[in-house]
């Protein structure tokens, strides 16, 4: 006998699909910068290219997969509803895919108008995310931990997005000069606030869900989020009040909840119930190594005043913590959504007396298989290790730095359109009613 | 036979707790419920059940993190039978 099984708050595949396959574009075409670009454009960090590919990734990659995967799993989680997902979706995707591609080229191309439509572009996508997901979440029934965090990362978005606008009129051409000493605050809020406390959020769901481990400690899950956003907030006033103790602080108390975290998703992950291997379980690993190694090397830098590349933190946040958690997690969602959505029509039919045209659904491991995702994981290892080394000795590790990210991040969109494609498929075999020769 | 089916989906990954546990469901005879035992609150389940004319009763598990007690909507005997594992009464009318 069948499990009936309806999708419930699950909001159709295109919703997070169209999300989740372009981050990968917009991985590539950072990778591809590098690339043609050269050595050259990684003396600073605020050459025009190192600003459109942080902006690529970032926005394009990060973002764009943050906000498709929260499409996916606040109704799903909290119990959120969008009464039109497909047009919200729509309405985000759309001005914040082309508001990133903008952005990117305005610093490549040195266009100033494309600046302002990027700025728009941008401005509406994520205003409208943010006040329409908040006032979900606020009406939310949920009282996981979860929803709170995800409230202070939608805060921490509105906060970067205000600034990064701000940033961006000084590149206009207008009378605003450019506030570059704003840029840390921006960067700060960005990847410390919603960036990280997003991932901590989902983490705390998705990791006992998927890797069968026991729940994060209860007191771990009670104040990790209040904890990074004070962190944050504290280093923040230090911009209007410079009180050198308000500073130390809240760095420390910024490391310490890195650390924590890391460490502890570690030893929940050791701990898991099943040793059952796959290759998110490699993804998180990576990510939260990346994590405590950025800590250590932060905190060691300021304790013994030591001249660590700026470039080097970035990667170990952007490519190593980040990017890594975000990829895993896509070979879990994209897989698991697959499955509901085709195991929801084969019910409808049923329902509908045509088991004749159910179709096979596999198991979630033959989605996207796992020698496919392994072979991608390791490039994408490769290419974190390179991009690393690639900072301290650029003429060396340069090339060869871009060439394996350019190759991870095709690999990923291959592993991903692959995924789609195979669902179009057996979509397609419903709609013509040829699913009779596909054995159930 | 034993009014109680005895369900344990703590160490499976998703989506095998769902799977198995509309499975084990539909196969309940009359009299019968289900006793799922799981790690975590499940997702996408109680809707599911609702969908699908289930009852359920979900708490605090004793030998994992959450039980979950499902039977036929319109199954008293069943319903009684839960009612007097987990004490509290439970509302019937569907």
């Amino acid at each position: 006998m069948r499990a009936d099984l309806s999708l419930q708050q699950s909001p159709p595949f295109s919703v997070p699909a169209r999300f989740l396959v372009s981050a990968p574009l917009f991985g590539l075409t950072a990778a591809l910068v590098l690339l043609w670009h050269g050595p050259g454009m990684v003396s600073h960090r605020w050459t025009p290219e190192i600003l459109a590919v942080t902006h690529f990734l970032t926005l394009g990659f990060l973002a764009m997969s943050m906000l498709g995967a929260m499409m996916q799993l606040t109704p799903v989680l909290m119990g959120v509803v969008n009464l039109r997902p497909v047009l919200f979706s729509t309405v985000i995707h759309a001005p914040l895919f082309l508001g990133t591609a903008c952005l990117g080229l305005a610093w490549l191309m040195q266009v100033n108008q494309l600046f302002i439509i990027a700025m728009v572009l941008l401005g509406f996508s994520f205003t409208v995310f943010i006040v329409v997901t908040t006032e979900r979440l606020l009406r939310s029934k949920s009282r996981h931990v979860s929803r709170s965090m995800m409230l202070l990362a939608l805060l921490a978005l509105l906060i970067t997005a205000s600034l990064g606008i701000y940033l961006v009129m000084g590149y206009t051409g207008q009378t605003l000069p450019l506030a570059r000493h704003l840029a840390d605050l921006h960067l700060s809020w960005g990847l410390m606030g919603w960036v990280l406390l997003l991932i901590m959020a989902v983490a705390y769901q998705v990791i006992p869900m998927f890797q069968i481990t026991d729940e994060y400690p209860a007191m771990h899950q009670r104040w990790m989020g209040w904890s990074v956003f004070s962190a944050i907030l504290g280093l923040s006033l230090t911009y209007i009040w410079p009180l050198e103790t308000l500073k130390t602080l809240s760095a420390i108390l910024l490391a310490g909840c890195l650390l924590t975290f890391a460490l502890t998703t570690l030893w929940v992950l050791h701990k898991r119930r099943r040793q059952l291997v796959d290759v998110t379980l490699n993804f998180w690993r990576l990510a939260m190594i990346s994590l405590a190694f950025l800590t250590l090397t932060w905190a060691i830098s300021a304790i013994l005043n030591l001249n660590v590349p700026v470039l080097l933190l970035g990667v170990l946040m952007i490519h190593g913590f980040a990017m890594t958690t975000v990829n895993g997690m896509m070979y879990k969602i994209i897989p698991f959504i697959i499955w509901l959505h085709l195991s929801a029509r084969n019910k409808n039919l049923r329902d509908r007396g045509e088991r004749s045209s159910q179709v096979k659904v596999p198991h979630l491991r033959k989605i996207i298989p796992e020698a496919a995702g392994l072979w991608q994981f390791r490039f994408h290892l490769a290419s974190l290790l390179l991009l690393a080394v690639a900072t301290i000795w650029p003429k060396w590790f340069y090339y060869p730095a871009a060439l394996s990210f350019v190759i991870a991040q095709a690999a990923l969109l291959f592993n991903l359109s692959n995924a789609v494609r195979f669902y179009n498929a057996k979509i397609a075999m419903l709609s013509i009613g040829k699913a009779g020769s596909d054995p159930v | 036979m034993s009014a109680e089916v005895l369900l344990d989906v703590s160490d499976l990954e998703p989506p095998e707790p769902l799977v198995q546990v509309l499975e084990a469901a539909e196969q309940l005879k009359p009299g019968q419920y289900l006793r799922m035992l799981h790690r975590r609150e499940p997702c996408l389940l109680f809707g599911n059940l609702d969908d699908n004319h289930f009852s359920y009763y979900q708490r605090k598990g004793t030998v994992s993190a959450v039980e979950v007690f499902i039977w036929h909507e319109k199954d008293d005997e069943a319903a009684a039978a839960v009612q007097a594992i987990v004490g509290v009464p439970i509302d019937t009318s569907g």
